[in-house]
């Protein structure tokens, strides 16, 4: 018997902060953002009453880390306190295959289909998006001020969350890197040197080709959450844009001419028509233990994105945006096209036949990923293996503490697919195989011959 | 005079043997090392029944009934255990499971009395399956547990459920365990007597660790129950109160000091 | 993978109710009124059942509770917030019934707060399942009329974790019966059950260390202890021979050391290995067997929750430490079975069973090591029809602690079984060792080996291994069902 729990959807969001007060009766004051709207206060404070209760009861046993979830027959709640005594509450309402027993307050034998972890990783998200662009709750100037920009914030954020699509890449929130070879490579790193020593407002770049990183001054910690905020919300964007043809001046004599030039995305993104710098986000950034403040201006030509990280007090005008626009766009055609050459000669035809084998790998060092089990990198849930193969992986990453320093599994599912993870020297490699008459010492060939092909080197110890 | 217990504990041994002798009863001792070297190892009744036959000429014994009873942990089973084995089982081992069967046979004035012990569990869900054997009951021992006030207490209630459920002529006698306790008494001998007096039942204090009236208890419900079932009872020759005030040990005053 | 055309330790009969991967806790094999009916003889028992609440004794609970001296307060000290399993059972109303450590008197405000949690989410038409905090793992299992609650760091799965919470809620029922128990609380919500429950807590407390180190709970089958299959089957016919004039009994039940020996029942009925487990836990934990020839009602859960059965239980003599259980319907039949007993007693002796009992007890049993398996250090195998599984005696490096074996077998048990997701086969290597964990439709298999066996050798040897226990099942597994 297969129980499968399905989420149907986002019950309730909140952020609370118990410390804003301790009167009874003024229990609302430590609500800082809740969703959604109809539900009314009495419901807001018996929740937030929960997760207090919950929290308290769960500290008197002393466990490793604060509470991150709880399970009930109808709803998976997790939790997430990014800073003491701020709590994000994400509740979701599961849809159980309704049985044909009377609702029974038994308990009955089931296990987490949802791997928490993976929703746990969605709201730490949510969570770092928010001070990506906000800073943290803590240093808010006030309560109101902060009640004010969570609303803001989260109201968008929230209608923008894929729930029934997040799997292990939401576990990893890695970045896929692009590798060129080193002229390529020592192009980008030129240009990027270049602008920074011109121009002493640029304090860290980055530099993208489609989705894939090529260079990133920041640390990856930061990065990854900048990187979830171009691939997963201000490039497509654009994009969309640019294929409605948005953004191509309607008297320009080719089209292609106009292409071939670059924009700002955020900042003034038609120079000629601007009259002022337009929204230019400000982000902060924290890889450094304390909060830096920067402008993230973002440049876009052809298939490459350069972020500028600019210093927080720099004045923006619009003379300083045709400097750039000037010193970038020219040399970033150039480079852009080596790297599009460079990527012609690497392409090699995926092999799309159903029974070959998907794998996602993942470093921890450098937060890399690259999937071949998933079809485009926008959570769509197109997978090109079975989804119980990626959960599966998601449930075995759950084990990698107990395997020591490096381990594999190889398990056998009931539908005889096969997948296969290996992990050592903080690297984690998942395969899909659909061989259904294979046996466990073809699969481990088949691994060993892919590890071997794909990921030379990286697994020092011999498995 | 500074003495461990466990030297008190010879005391006394020696105390029992002592009152045995003027009694002038004697108790089969099973504890015989085993031919199998197993612990304990008993051999079968037919084996015992010859032993017997070589000792004592007598008929079949008579076959008495006798229940323990009273509150869980006042030491009914480590009573038994000490009488029928002559070991105390110490620490708080395990509670019996329902009831409990043990037979053991005593010389009283050279009659045996087959005497059929039922070691029943004190716990209140076990109740309901104890009250069936009441009723064949010849005798009963009703212990509390002199560090323990609430059993004390519960004694009116014992007393109440055997009168609803045991026969009217049953031998009753009230037993205050755990008398070697020291400090930790909350029941003076003297509040046993007085309950024991009110309910007119025999009554006398022992302790299963110190073996102190333990064979004495046992046997006097012997005597009793063989007095009676030879018709004795009516002549008033044998009458176990009466008894037992003439044999009951004083603690107070072993052997060694006076 | 294997040539073997049945698994080994099949039969065509079981007298173990049938256990696969995912156990309803709730099914229950048998009716005992269906016994009854046949034999109308037994008087109904509900008449004795009235002393629920017993006015004349004291409320005070048990006496060893009451004198807790004022400066042991277990409250948030650091030796029971330590404790990598915590199991606590309250009423539906709160009133606290069981602690694994502590006492529950001053541990009622949590108590409360627990039955706070439960209602809070019921007054939503929902059910709380658990509670997960970094490496403490908070399961609920609510079943009416009670509330149980583990706290547990032992990294046992959530569903392990509840099996052994429904254990524990059927050794209370296998004390009060289930309809007696719900009896109690519906003549008063807030009684207090530990009155009837003294002594019990001991019981609990075996259970839970005997769920969390023996593989049977995890397992849901027995262990039978090694014997010539012509030395079972004497057995068998001994009891059978002496009990087969006895009406109404239902099980004959044979064990020594945790392991059965022979398990003989009324035609028609099986016991389920859950039920034979809290009956391995009775006599494991009750010294006091050992002291005499017992009679004791019980109820099975599993057979049927709604009654009790009788039995009469004794070692089988002093120099043979088997327990033998006589199972019966009927309250008043303690000489007849003790008679039986007896006889069956004589007949083992003469047929030089006893010896035969003894000596596999005093064999320590074979390692994988010494069977011709070096490679493999441990191995647990379940046959799934007649739900018995053997395994090897441990050898190093699990002599010294049997944790980390348990807990890799837990895991690979748990990945194996999880209710969503179940898996055909596992094999993971980590750096200490490595598991094939394996079900298929007859047997369950699980082998722990050298951490750098390759997969090839792994397969081999499991394929060698399965001809190994086919070779020996008429040893290791109690092939025949006899009935009386």
């Amino acid at each position: 018997m297969m129980v499968t729990q399905i989420i149907a959807g986002l019950k309730n969001f909140f952020i609370f902060n118990s410390t804003l007060s301790t009167k009874e009766g003024e229990e609302l004051k430590k609500i800082l953002y809740y969703y959604p709207v109809t539900d009314n206060t009495d419901v807001q404070i018996k929740n937030v009453g929960l997760v207090e209760g919950i929290v308290q009861f769960t500290d008197t046993f002393r466990p490793s880390s604060p509470v991150s979830s709880l399970h009930t027959n109808k709803t998976r709640h997790l939790y997430y306190q990014p800073e003491k005594d701020f709590w994000l509450v994400m509740t979701l309402k599961l849809n159980r295959p309704t049985k044909e027993k009377e609702l029974s307050n038994e308990s009955e034998d089931l296990e987490d289909d949802i791997e928490d972890s993976v929703y746990q990783a969605l709201l730490k998200q949510a969570y770092l998006m928010y001070r990506l662009f906000w800073g943290t709750f803590r240093d808010a100037k006030n309560t109101d001020a902060l009640k004010m920009t969570l609303e803001l914030f989260y109201r968008a954020y929230l209608q923008s969350m894929k729930l029934a699509n997040a799997d292990i890449l939401n576990m990893f929130s890695g970045i896929q890197y692009l590798p060129l070879d080193k002229d390529c490579f020592l192009k980008v790193q030129t240009f990027v040197n270049c602008l920074e020593s011109t121009y002493d407002f640029i304090i860290h770049t980055s530099f993208l080709y489609n989705d894939y990183l090529i260079w990133s001054g920041i640390e990856p910690s930061d990065m990854q959450v900048v990187y979830q905020y171009l691939i997963g919300t201000l490039l497509p964007a654009n994009v969309e844009a640019e294929m409605q043809g948005g953004s191509i001046p309607r008297n320009s004599p080719s089209p292609f001419a106009a292409l071939r030039h670059g924009r700002f995305i955020t900042g003034p993104s038609n120079l000629k028509l601007a009259q002022t710098v337009g929204k230019v986000p400000k982000v902060y950034l924290f890889a450094n233990g304390e909060s830096q403040e920067f402008y993230l201006v973002v440049y876009r030509a052809l298939s490459a994105t350069v972020c500028l990280f600019i210093k927080g007090d720099t004045e923006l005008n619009l003379e300083l945006f045709k400097t750039l626009d000037d010193v970038i766009n020219t040399k970033l055609i150039n480079i852009v096209s080596d790297i599009a050459d460079y990527c012609s000669k690497q392409v090699i035809t995926p092999n799309l036949s159903d029974t070959a084998s998907r794998y996602i790998y993942f470093n921890n060092i450098n937060l890399a990923y690259k999937s071949t089990a998933h079809l485009d990198n926008k959570q769509s849930g197109n997978l090109a293996c079975p989804k119980e193969s990626v959960r599966i992986a998601a449930e075995m990453k759950g084990n990698i503490p107990f395997l020591g320093q490096a381990g594999e599994t190889i398990v056998k599912t009931m539908n005889d697919c096969w997948v296969v993870m290996k992990t050592s020297n903080h690297r984690e490699f998942y395969i899909a195989l659909q061989q259904k008459n294979a046996s466990l010492i073809d699969i481990s060939e088949e691994v060993k011959k892919l590890c071997d092909t794909e990921l030379k080197g990286i697994f020092f110890n011999q498995l | 005079m500074a003495q461990t217990d466990d030297s008190m504990d010879d005391d006394v041994f020696e105390t029992v043997d002592d009152v045995n002798k003027k009694l002038n009863i004697s108790v089969k001792n099973t504890g015989h090392p085993s031919p199998t070297g197993y612990r304990n190892y008993r051999p079968p009744p037919e084996v015992l029944k010859l032993c017997e036959n070589d000792v004592i000429v007598s008929d079949e014994p008579v076959l008495h009934k006798t229940i323990l009873l009273g509150d869980s942990g006042v030491g009914k089973t480590s009573l038994l255990v000490k009488f029928d084995t002559g070991k105390f089982q110490s620490g708080n081992f395990s509670a019996t499971v329902g009831i409990g069967f043990t037979t053991k046979v005593v010389t009283v004035d050279n009659t045996k009395v087959k005497l059929q012990i039922w070691d029943t569990a004190g716990q209140e869900r076990f109740r309901s399956v104890t009250h069936a054997y009441y009723r064949d009951a010849h005798a009963l021992l009703l212990l509390y547990d002199v560090t323990n006030k609430i059993s004390y207490d519960n004694i009116r209630a014992w007393l109440g459920e055997i009168r609803e459920y045991a026969q009217d002529d049953v031998v009753i006698m009230l037993l205050g365990n755990k008398a070697d306790c020291g400090m930790d008494r909350a029941i003076r001998r003297e509040d046993g007597e007085r309950l024991a007096r009110e309910y007119n039942v025999a009554f006398m204090e022992t302790s299963a660790k110190s073996g102190q009236n333990v064979e004495l208890a046992f046997v006097a419900v012997a005597r009793e129950l063989k007095c009676r079932s030879t018709g004795q009872k009516d002549t008033n020759t044998f009458n176990v109160k009466d008894y037992i005030r003439e044999q009951t040990e004083k603690p107070q005053c072993p052997p060694c000091t006076t | 993978m294997s040539t073997l055309e049945v698994e080994p330790g099949a039969a065509p009969e079981s007298g173990l109710v049938t256990t696969d991967t995912l156990d309803n806790f709730d099914e229950m094999s048998c009716s005992l009124e269906e016994i009854k009916n046949i034999n109308p003889s037994i008087e109904d028992e509900e008449s004795n059942d009235n002393a629920i609440i017993n006015e004349h004794f004291d409320e005070t609970v048990s006496n060893d509770n009451e004198v807790a001296s004022v400066d042991d307060d277990f409250e948030l000290n650091k030796d029971w917030i330590g404790k990598d399993k915590h199991v606590f059972v309250l009423s539906m109303a709160g009133k606290p019934i069981y602690s694994r450590y502590g006492n529950e008197d001053k541990l009622a405000w949590l108590f409360g707060v627990m039955q706070t949690l439960v209602s809070f989410i019921q007054s939503s038409d929902d059910c709380i399942q658990s509670i997960h905090a970094g490496n403490t793992h908070f399961v609920f299992l609510v079943k009416k009329p009670l509330i149980l609650v583990t706290v547990s760091k032992t990294r046992e799965s959530e569903s392990q974790l509840r099996i052994q919470l429904n254990y524990v809620f059927n050794q209370i029922t296998n004390i009060l019966t289930l309809t007696r128990l719900n009896k109690i609380y519906e003549q008063r919500q807030n009684y207090d059950l530990r009155r009837l429950l003294s002594g019990v807590e001991r019981l609990i407390d075996h259970l839970l260390t005997f769920s969390e180190n023996e593989p049977s709970v995890m397992l849901g089958a027995v262990q039978c202890l090694p014997l010539a299959a012509s030395v079972r089957d004497t057995i068998s016919s001994a009891i059978t021979g002496a009990c087969s004039k006895i009406k109404n009994l239902v099980f004959a039940i044979l064990l020594a050391n945790n392991k059965l020996i022979t398990l003989v029942r009324m035609k028609k009925y099986c016991l389920h290995p859950a039920d034979l487990h809290l009956i391995f836990n009775l006599v494991q934990a009750s010294e006091s067997f050992k002291n005499s020839e017992s009679w004791t009602p019980l109820c099975l859960p599993r057979f049927d929750a709604s009654g009790f059965l009788y039995g009469h239980v004794s070692y089988l003599s002093e120099d043979c430490q088997a327990c033998l259980l006589l199972l019966t319907v009927e309250r008043d039949v303690f000489f007849t079975l003790s008679e039986a007993k007896q006889k069956i007693v004589e007949k083992l002796r003469r047929s030089n069973c006893l010896e035969a009992i003894n000596e596999s007890l005093s064999t320590p049993g074979e390692s994988s090591a010494s069977a011709g398996f070096v490679e493999i250090r441990h191995y647990l195998y379940k046959c799934k029809s007649t739900s018995q599984f053997y395994q090897p005696i441990l050898s190093p490096p699990y002599t010294q602690t049997k944790e980390p074996l348990t807990r890799i077998y837990k895991r690979a048990h748990h990945r194996l079984h999880n209710s969503s997701r179940p898996l055909k086969l596992m094999f993971e290597r980590s750096a200490d060792e490595a598991i094939l964990a394996w079900d298929t439709k007859g047997f369950e298999l699980f082998v722990v080996f050298e951490p750098l066996i390759d997969t090839s050798a792994a397969i081999m040897l499991v394929g060698r291994l399965l001809n190994w226990i086919k070779k020996k099942e008429e040893r290791l597994f109690h092939l025949n069902a006899p009935t009386f």
